[in-house]
């Protein structure tokens, strides 16, 4: 009764209606999601599906013994440290072209949504003609004068599969940018403007803030994405592509088909628990970045 | 900062759906077949009690043709007499021996019965001349045998004879009149009363040159013959009458009659066997069902299915309305080795009856044994702790070793799986389920055999991962042999950091061969010295034969050095090495590709003319045994003497160990002792002495070495020496003839000669690479090797690339 808040009474059938009514998601994120993971948990706690002994970390301490491991982990980081921010970034930076009165907006936004509509073979395809040994680019780099570039086996093939990531990527973030923006009061923008504030400052105190809820949904969409671009990579390269562009998703793929399901299950857990400090920083920057915007 | 709940459970539902990502793709899967990966505490509903009983030894071979209740029927050949052509010389023991067709009951106690009033159509002659016809060979032989109503018999036999009819001598060694021979054949359909009398006889008549296949002829309900032809099935009466013939598009391979007295036949077409039903009165064919491809052998017998067959692996019966097969016992897993079973019987109560003929070399007789499997609830007999032995392709010796084995040991017994069972094909003919693949998901998921065949196991990797037992210290503690017994380079191949996981009781060795005065008198060189030789050769001389491409070549020099390039163990790989780069310009000499289907092949084509023409300097060659070379007449083609010398490689040692059958134990076999005990056997000087490849035990060598240089001579029957009454000296045993490809000459071989065995000696003791070949590798060098065969990229940068993702693969394996 403090304060005039009367404190609802716990109502036990109303939490069995609510259980009822949540319990075929429950079931589906349990059966599919929650009980894989403690299988692959288990897995990665003991030597043989057979013999089944615990080894406690021994299967982490060997993985971390493998130098195929590492490379992946070294080349998975490198391509989200590089390819998220990027995505990030030059989707924000459309969104706010496109929101500016620009002619042709809406041809240009269907523009950048059109490779959504494209199966990734077909992708994979036009990049391979684009990048192969003998494909267009090197026909281009032939007619200024250059020399080949095998870009997709030495150390040009980090920066295909970025352009790849962004070009397939970019239409869908400035999207979710877009709504973000339309969703910033349009009242304090006004504001701005009646009191002269310079569009460098609108942009940082204002639309930065009340977009970090979509940034960091766009961040963590991009780097779930960033982590499935192992599918083009497989498409365009094979299950052993040049060293820089070999995935954590090459090393568990293989080991899968070796069926070496400790090694995959643990690298598998080290993989959950790096997203989870991730995601939770990603968290904790945008709690104390849009901490005094609403929503 | 307080993190809430909502968050939290973000953060876990994140985590669980990227680990959805983990892995994808499949790579074959178990099939759901109760015969293997049995767990412990999964025991079948029935198990299998075999009794034995020998009814037969001795030099006869009684094979049952025909089964009654009482026995059966067989007949074989036996020797009449002996004839020997007019001006023809005796040079062996046999070589004029005739023989004829008798029949034999066998009844179920061993008593054998000759048929004495039996006596074949055509009285046997072996190349005299007979009634002006020179060359005369001639004979009859009983290919079936039917019960009628009445108790007599009905035999199917086939006449044959050949003669010369034209003006030459055919023991002229000039003699090339081999249009001058003529043949024929005929058929009869006799009914014979039980003491082999003939009741009657009638020939069936068949077009010129037609051929009857009478040894799969089956009798139907009606009591028609129905046979196979050219392309066509026919039934007879038995009084000789064509009753019907059927045109047949595909190859018949055998005809069965199902349990209602009808006839199908499985035949052949287009990589499937087929069960095709016939109505012999409509003389129509009905419609083809598909059927195992190792299904061709079915017969009708009682128990719960229509029809059963052996693969001699397994008994399967197969049900007609289903289409499907069902395993009933695995032959080994009773104790039977299933390549020696005949005339089986599946009872009612599901018990299956065989007899078991075995051919023992040492004593040269056949033991036949009547054999009883009885099927018993599981839990009604002892049993024994199990091992389990994986392999793809079962040995005909192991088998027995394991029915020995598991016969005498009362403490184990070796249950085997035979992984080849587990390849399945789609209606194309593609692969569904591959067998290796199943041991090897078994294997990598922790269900690893306790012994296992390695030939089609990637050994070093098993071994450099610890899944193998190392071998030494068993060996060492062997009262019967030790380490020093056998050839330390072919262990020393078989060595991962420096254990030994593998026994292997045979090897064989694979080499390129050259004129020793072009290619040096030792085996194994470098590529330089191979380019040296070439240049000392005529001018457009090849090094290898007609066809070689740079994948054959790169694909044959990784199965010699991967291990060389490769450190399982540290998962170091040194493809950017200048060896390896040797490798690949050696490999880019050599054509991208050769056209097989279209190329026109011409006698100067053939490697013993383009050698003697010297249009090629190197011919491949396998050694199996210390026998070979008496054989190989090699030296002829090269012009004098030839080297083994190999294949060339930076370290000069380029022949290559292929190992015959190598086996290990699991490192977490609970019964080592036990396992060993069976593995040993194989690196006995006994069980070396009967295989048929090079021996790994150094003193079966030398005593099969020195046996090949020895001289046998000719002995009477009372065991004196034969002397050559021109000369008055010993008549010296042939051991085989050397025959000349390019001049037709044969030469008689008495023995190895001193140069060939120190040839073979050196060839043994200087070989050291094991054939270890690993696709995956293979297949990683190949594809970036195209690049530089291409012409677009050079050796060293291809050499980098491989070696960037070797390195991956190798690291990925440890």
């Amino acid at each position: 009764m403090k304060n005039g808040v009367k404190k609802k009474k716990f109502d036990f059938r109303d939490w069995l209606r609510s259980l009822c009514f949540l319990s075929p998601s429950l079931l589906g994120v349990g059966v599919f999601f929650i009980l894989p993971f403690g299988v692959v948990v288990y897995y990665s706690l003991i030597d043989g599906v057979g013999s089944r002994n615990f080894v406690f970390l021994d299967n982490f301490i060997k993985l971390f013994d493998n130098s195929a491991f590492l490379l992946a982990a070294k080349n998975t980081l490198t391509f989200s440290l590089l390819a998220v921010p990027l995505a990030v970034i030059l989707s924000m930076v459309l969104a706010l072209m496109l929101e500016a009165r620009i002619p042709l907006k809406s041809q240009f936004r269907t523009f950048f949504l059109s490779p959504m509509m494209v199966p990734v073979a077909s992708v994979v395809l036009i990049w391979q003609v684009l990048f192969n040994y003998n494909g267009s680019i090197n026909e281009l780099v032939l007619l200024l004068g250059g020399e080949r570039i095998d870009w997709l086996l030495s150390e040009y093939s980090m920066v295909v599969v970025i352009l790849l990531f962004l070009w397939k990527n970019l239409g869908y973030f400035m999207i979710l940018f877009m709504a973000g923006l339309a969703n910033i009061p349009k009242e304090l923008l006004e504001v701005a403007d009646v009191e002269g504030a310079s569009e460098s400052y609108k942009f940082f105190a204002i639309k930065l803030r009340y977009l970090s809820p979509t940034v960091l949904f766009v961040t963590i969409l991009s780097l779930i994405n960033s982590f499935k671009v192992f599918r083009e990579v497989y498409l365009l390269t094979g299950d052993y592509p040049y060293e820089n562009l070999y995935m954590l998703q090459h090393f568990m793929n293989n080991t899968f088909r070796s069926l070496d399901y400790q090694k995959l299950s643990s690298a598998a857990v080290v993989m959950a628990i790096a997203m989870v400090v991730i995601i939770a920083l990603l968290f904790l920057a945008e709690d104390w970045f849009g901490k005094d915007v609403e929503g | 900062m307080k993190m809430n709940l909502k968050k939290l459970l973000c953060l876990l539902m994140a985590a669980a759906m990227l680990l959805s990502l983990a892995a994808c793709g499949s790579k074959g899967e178990k099939p759901d077949d109760g015969s293997s990966g049995k767990d412990d505490a999964q025991h079948p509903e029935f198990a299998f009690v075999t009794s034995y009983e020998e009814i037969y030894r001795g030099e006869q071979y009684y094979y049952p043709r025909l089964i009654t209740d009482e026995g059966f029927y067989s007949f074989s050949s036996e020797k009449v007499g002996e004839m020997i052509p007019e001006g023809a010389v005796k040079q062996y023991e046999g070589q004029f021996d005739v023989y004829e067709t008798r029949l034999y009951f066998v009844d179920k106690d061993g008593k054998i019965t000759k048929l004495e009033n039996f006596a074949p159509m055509v009285q046997s002659s072996n190349g005299a001349n007979v009634d002006g016809k020179k060359e005369y060979y001639a004979g009859s032989d009983v290919s079936s045998l039917f019960e009628l109503p009445d108790g007599n018999l009905l035999a199917l036999e086939t006449s044959y004879a050949s003669w010369y009819e034209g003006e030459g001598d055919p023991r002229d060694p000039e003699f090339r009149d081999w249009e001058g021979y003529k043949s024929e054949n005929s058929y009869y359909i006799r009914v014979l009363d039980k003491t082999g009398a003939e009741v009657s006889a009638t020939e069936i008549p068949v077009n010129e040159n037609e051929y009857l296949s009478t040894y799969n002829a089956k009798m139907d309900g009606e009591g028609n013959v129905i046979f196979s032809s050219d392309m066509s099935l026919r039934a007879y009466s038995r009084h000789g009458e064509l009753v019907c013939e059927i045109p047949c598009d595909y190859y018949i391979d055998n005809i069965v009659q199902l349990p209602d007295g009808s006839i199908s036949i499985m035949a052949w077409n287009e990589g499937q066997e087929m069960l095709i039903p016939v109505d012999i009165s409509m003389g129509t064919m009905g419609e083809a069902v598909i059927i195992p491809n190792d299904a061709w052998n079915m017969f009708s017998s009682g128990g719960d299915h229509d029809l059963y067959y052996t693969s001699g692996l397994s008994l399967y019966g197969y049900d007609l309305e289903s289409g499907e097969r069902e395993q009933v016992l695995n032959w080994i897993n009773c104790d039977v080795n299933g390549d020696n079973v005949s005339g089986i019987t599946v009872n009612e109560d599901g018990s299956v009856s065989c007899y078991s003929n075995e051919w023992d070399s040492k004593t040269e007789e056949y033991t036949l044994t009547r054999i009883d499997i009885e099927k018993v609830p599981y839990d009604s007999v002892p049993h024994k702790e199990i091992l389990r032995f994986a392999t793809l392709y079962m040995d005909y010796t192991m088998r027995d070793h394991i029915i020995d084995f598991n016969r005498s040991s009362d403490t184990c017994r070796i249950e085997v799986t035979d992984y080849s069972e587990f390849y399945e094909y789609d209606e194309n003919g593609n692969n569904l389920v591959d067998g290796l693949t199943v041991l090897q998901t078994e294997i990598m998921a922790g269900n690893v055999p306790d012994i296992m065949e390695l030939g089609d196991l990637p050994y070093t990797q098993l071994a450099a991962k610890g899944l193998l037992a190392d071998l030494y210290p068993m060996i060492d503690a062997d009262a019967e042999f030790g380490r020093e017994d056998f050839f330390s380079n072919v262990f020393s191949a078989l060595e991962v950091n420096g254990g030994l996981y593998a026994a292997c009781a045979g090897f064989s060795i694979r080499s390129l061969i050259g004129a020793s005065s072009v290619v040096g008198d030792e085996p194994g060189w470098t590529f330089d010295e191979y380019y040296a030789a070439l240049e000392s050769m005529p001018e457009g001389c090849e090094g290898f034969d007609v066809g070689t491409t740079k994948a054959n070549i790169l694909n044959t020099l990784l199965t010699i050095e991967v291990d060389r390039f490769v450190d399982w163990g540290s998962g170091q790989c040194s493809f950017d090495s200048e060896e390896f780069i040797e490798i690949l310009k050696f490999t880019d000499q050599f054509p991208r590709t050769f056209d097989w289907e279209n190329h026109e092949w011409t006698q100067q084509d053939d490697a013993y003319y383009r050698i003697s023409q010297g249009q090629q300097m190197l011919m491949g060659n396998s050694i199996y045994s210390v026998s070979d070379l008496m054989y190989n007449n090699i030296g002829n083609y090269f012009g004098g003497k030839a080297t083994y010398i190999g294949y060339p490689s930076s370290e000069g040692t380029g022949n290559i160990l292929n190992m015959n059958n190598i086996y290990g134990i699991s490192s977490a076999c609970q019964y080592k002792e036990e396992a060993w005990q069976l593995l040993r056997t194989f690196l006995t000087e006994e069980y070396q002495e009967s295989q048929w490849y090079l021996p790994t035990n150094k003193n079966v060598f030398d005593a099969q070495l020195e046996e090949a240089m020895t001289v046998k001579y000719e002995k009477d029957v009372d065991g004196n020496y034969i002397l050559d009454p021109e000369t008055g000296e010993k008549v010296p045993i042939v051991q085989g003839w050397l025959w000349n490809d390019l001049t037709g000459e044969e030469t008689p071989v008495y023995a190895l000669s001193q140069e060939d065995a120190d040839a073979i000696k050196a060839l043994v003791n200087t070989t050291t690479k094991y054939a270890n070949y690993n696709d995956s590798v293979y297949q990683i060098v190949l594809e970036q090797a195209e690049a530089y065969f291409a012409g677009q990229k050079s050796a060293e940068e291809v050499a980098r690339l491989i070696q960037s993702k070797a390195n991956i693969y190798v690291n990925e394996q440890r």
